[in-house]
C-alpha cells in the first residue's frame, strides 16, 4: 500500500510537470491531494522542495503495473488528472501525457468523460 | 513610484494587457504590490478605473488579472505616455495576486541577475541567446526545466525555532490549529529572524536555489546544493530566512512517503 502511494505521488509530479511548469495552482493541487492520501505535513512540504525546483528524473510511472486491480487505476488516474486540470484548461503537453496513461491503463471514452467531470467540477 | 512609502518596487518589463488602454497593450516600467508604472501608446484619462491582464511569461508567477486607478498620465515623445496607476483591489483574490507578486519579485530581486541567465541558458542550451539588457527575464526552458523559485503556500503560526548543535541545524515548529509539526534545515549556515515574534502567521515559504544569501555562505564556507527558505506572512513580510541544505522532516517517526 505504501508502495503504491509512494509511486503514486512520483506520477503526481510527473504529472505537474507535464507542461514543463508547476504554476501556483498546480501546487495548491498537490497539496490538497498529498493530505487527502495521508501524507503528513512536514513530509509534504519536503517532497515540494525537492521536486518543484527541478523536473523529477525517471520514467514515467507504470499506472498498470503499480495497480493490479482497475478500480485502484481508475481512482489513481483520478488523482492525476485533478493536478492536470488544477488550472482548468490542458495544457498541450499535459493532454499528451494524460493520453499516453489513459492508454496504458485502458479507459474507454465515457470513463475518460467521467474523469474529465470528476476532475475540473464542470459538466 | 505611487507605492505605499517604504515598499519595495521593481523595474520590470511586464506585459500588461487591458480593453482601456490605448492599442489595448502597455509594458510596465517598475511595479510593486499597490502600484505600478506604465508605458502606453498613448495618454491616459486621470481618474479612470480599469481592469489590468499581467502577463509575467514565468513559471513561479501564475498570470492574473487586478484593478488599477490612473493617477497620473505624462505625454513622452513620439505619442507615447508614460502613467501611474495604484492597484484598487476589489476581493481578497485580487490581494492575495499582489501580495504573492511582490513575494515573488522580491525574492527574485535579490538573485543577481546575471547569474540567473547564465543558469538559464545553460540548463536551455538550443535555445540560449546572448544575455541581455535588465529587465528581462530568463528563456523558457524547453525539456529541462528547473524552477529557480518555488512558491509553496503554507497558512500556519510559526511557533519558533531551535538550534541542534549536534545534528549542525535548525528545527522550525508551526502549529496548524491544534497539530504541531516541525522542520528540521541541516546545515543551516544563515539564519535571520525579521522579529518574526510579531508576524506569527506564516502564509507561505518560498524556496530559491540561487540568491545573494547562497552566494554570501557559498564565499565563506564553499560547497554546493543550498538553499535559501523564506518564512513570509501576510502582505509578503520576510519573517524568517534560512540557508541550509534540503529540508528534511523532523519528527521522530520514520518517514513513509519520501
Amino acid at each position: 500500500m505504501a508502495h503504491q502511494i509512494k509511486e503514486l505521488i512520483r506520477a503526481l509530479f510527473q504529472a505537474a510537470w507535464a507542461d514543463d511548469e508547476v504554476s501556483p495552482a498546480e501546487v495548491e493541487a498537490l497539496m490538497r491531494v498529498l493530505r487527502q492520501l495521508g501524507v503528513p505535513f512536514d513530509e509534504i512540504i519536503c517532497l515540494l522542495d525537492r521536486n518543484l525546483v527541478e523536473r523529477p528524473r525517471g520514467l514515467p510511472v507504470p499506472l498498470d503495473q503499480v495497480f493490479g486491480e482497475r478500480h485502484s487505476r481508475m481512482q489513481a488516474l483520478q488523482t492525476l488528472m485533478t493536478v492536470c486540470f488544477a488550472e482548468g484548461v490542458l495544457q498541450p503537453q499535459e493532454v499528451g501525457y494524460i493520453e499516453g496513461l489513459v492508454t496504458r491503463v485502458g479507459v474507454t471514452s465515457d470513463e475518460l468523460e467521467m474523469l474529465r467531470r470528476n476532475a475540473t467540477g464542470r459538466p | 513610484m505611487l507605492g505605499e512609502r517604504g515598499e519595495e518596487s521593481h523595474t520590470l518589463g511586464i506585459r500588461v494587457r487591458s480593453r482601456s488602454l490605448p492599442g489595448y497593450r502597455g509594458v510596465t516600467i517598475c511595479i510593486s504590490r499597490t502600484a505600478l508604472e506604465l508605458e502606453t501608446e498613448a495618454p491616459l484619462d486621470l481618474g479612470s478605473e480599469m481592469l489590468l491582464d499581467l502577463e509575467f511569461g514565468r513559471q513561479d508567477l501564475a498570470d492574473f488579472s487586478a484593478p488599477a486607478k490612473v493617477i497620473w498620465s505624462d505625454p513622452q515623445k513620439r505619442g507615447s505616455a508614460r502613467s501611474g496607476l495604484r492597484f484598487i483591489p476589489q476581493s481578497s483574490e485580487d490581494s492575495c495576486n499582489l501580495a504573492r507578486m511582490a513575494t515573488v519579485l522580491k525574492v527574485r530581486s535579490e538573485s543577481d541577475l546575471q547569474d540567473l541567465l547564465e543558469e538559464s541558458s545553460r540548463i536551455d542550451i538550443p535555445q540560449s541567446r546572448p544575455p541581455q539588457k535588465a529587465p528581462a527575464a530568463p528563456p523558457t526552458p524547453a525539456t529541462d526545466s528547473r524552477n529557480l523559485g518555488v512558491y509553496i503556500p503554507l497558512r500556519t503560526v510559526l511557533e519558533g525555532y531551535r538550534w541542534l548543535r549536534q545534528l549542525d541545524g535548525v528545527e522550525v515548529i508551526f502549529r496548524e490549529e491544534t497539530k504541531v509539526h516541525t522542520l528540521f534545515f541541516p546545515n543551516c549556515r544563515r539564519l535571520t529572524d525579521h522579529f518574526c515574534g510579531a508576524h506569527p502567521y506564516v502564509t507561505a515559504m518560498f524556496v530559491t536555489v540561487t540568491s545573494e544569501a547562497i552566494r554570501s555562505v557559498q564565499d565563506s564556507v564553499g560547497g554546493c546544493g543550498w538553499k535559501h527558505y523564506r518564512l513570509v506572512a501576510e502582505r509578503h513580510l520576510s519573517i524568517l530566512d534560512i540557508v541550509s541544505r534540503g529540508v528534511e522532516p523532523s519528527s521522530d517517526e520514520p518517514c513513509v512517503f519520501l
